[in-house]
């Protein structure tokens, strides 16, 4: 049941696609914004008026979207080999779609931002971020690089869901692979406990949508 | 010979430092001990035909000269290593200047706002002109990610000039011995219009440990 449902959203997703597409003129009219390029947090959190939210948020034109009006586009100039070392991500050697945690011209340079949780409004001044799920034709693995090469793992399809803690009031990057082009889903949640109320508060899982160029 | 060379490099550097700490006079070095700062912060005169390297320093929104800035990359940077890898870092203690930004930590990178790449080719270069070093010190600039050596001091590295790409990028700096280092530094690249075009050298003063 599971492999059906996964696999009529990712029909459904590249149906959806293939219509904007080829029909540019409505383009007014489409659900969604393709995202390509620039400096996106992807994952945007707030927490205002004890809700904790999704967002997407566009630094280059600072418009903000639902995590559902957006496609995030990892552009074929993404295209590259898995590094020696990177075996999480698929065979050295093996083709794997990047976006990388540094700035890279003409590719989405994706983020994570808590600017809009304020101090001191959740316990530990932290969320914990989980991706329950990856779905597509390939597989995705999310991770950050230390200074001395070293990879860390935050969500890897193949190991089932990934959590970790960021901080209120920060801004950071990952690195996003995927194995094979086409459409994926990611599915995300951010927790956390309202310092006041001592309350857990939750966003839910909520769907990110990407396309990965041929 | 060299390292008497080296040793009276050493304290005209720290003499020059004092001097501008202490002077009190308006040119006062700024020092810079965390936060983001483009350390290559690029530039191209169209008037003058040159190009121009600054340094841009974001808590405060300023573009100053390399020569009046002193960066301290104190102890907070302070990194052991079990062992040494070639023009990367030594065995024990090194000093790192991370690639993402860390509380407390210098987060230095480069840009090219100030001209438009696509008029260079793509890129421009940072050459190493010279340098002076503690005893034993050597600088590597590097991006983890790749692998791939962006300057170092040692030309047996085979990068004495960096190959900027990016209209803005965060490599990872390593300082191998603690002391001061200046590194002398000119743009060049070639603009379609001009041709060849340069900077005037400029040096930058590193106050490691």
């Amino acid at each position: 049941m599971r492999t059906i449902a996964k696999h009529s959203a990712v029909a459904a997703a590249a149906a959806a696609v293939v219509a904007m597409t080829a029909a540019p003129a409505t383009a007014a009219e489409a659900d969604y914004t393709i995202l390509s390029e620039g400096h996106v947090d992807v994952i945007g959190i707030a927490y205002e008026a004890g809700e904790l939210e999704l967002h997407v948020h566009d630094e280059e034109t600072d418009a903000e979207y639902a995590p559902g009006e957006v496609l995030l586009k990892a552009n074929n100039e993404a295209k590259t080999t898995v590094p020696a070392g990177y075996d999480f991500i698929g065979a050295p050697g093996s083709n794997a779609w990047i976006l990388p945690d540094t700035e890279v011209e003409g590719l989405l340079f994706a983020g994570i931002g808590t600017e809009e949780i304020a101090l001191g409004d959740l316990v530990g001044d932290s969320v914990t971020l989980t991706v329950h799920d990856a779905v597509g034709r390939g597989d995705v693995a999310l991770y950050n690089v230390d200074d001395f090469g070293n990879p860390e793992v935050r969500f890897d399809s193949n190991d089932g869901a990934g959590s970790w803690e960021v901080a209120a009031a920060s801004h950071g990057h990952l690195n996003w692979a995927f194995t094979k082009s086409g459409i994926y889903k990611l599915t995300v949640e951010a927790e956390g406990v309202d310092a006041a109320t001592g309350e857990s508060v939750s966003t839910g899982e909520v769907d990110y949508w990407f396309w990965v160029e041929a | 010979m060299r390292t008497l060379k080296k040793t009276s490099l050493l304290a005209a550097a720290i003499g020059a430092v004092a001097a501008l700490l202490f002077s009190g006079t308006a040119q006062a070095a700024t020092t810079i001990s965390s936060g983001h700062v483009d350390v290559f912060a690029i530039a191209y005169d169209d008037t003058a035909n040159k190009l121009d390297l600054n340094v841009k320093i974001y808590s405060t929104g300023q573009t100053i000269e390399p020569a009046d800035a002193l960066f301290d990359v104190h102890s907070g940077h302070q990194v052991t290593m079990a062992s040494a890898t070639a023009c990367r870092w030594d065995a024990g203690a090194n000093w790192v200047l991370p690639r993402t930004e860390q509380t407390g930590k210098i987060w230095a990178g480069w840009n090219t706002d100030g001209l438009n790449l696509a008029s260079f080719g793509g890129n421009v270069k940072v050459n190493l002109v010279s340098y002076s070093a503690p005893a034993g010190g050597h600088v590597s600039i590097y991006d983890s990610t790749t692998n791939t050596t962006r300057l170092h001091t040692n030309s047996g590295c085979g990068a004495s000039a960096i190959t900027v790409t990016e209209s803005h990028h965060h490599p990872t700096w390593v300082f191998t011995e603690p002391g001061v280092y200046t590194l002398t530094l000119r743009l060049s690249g070639t603009h379609s219009v001009d041709g060849a075009v340069t900077s005037d050298p400029v040096t930058y003063t590193f106050d490691v440990g």
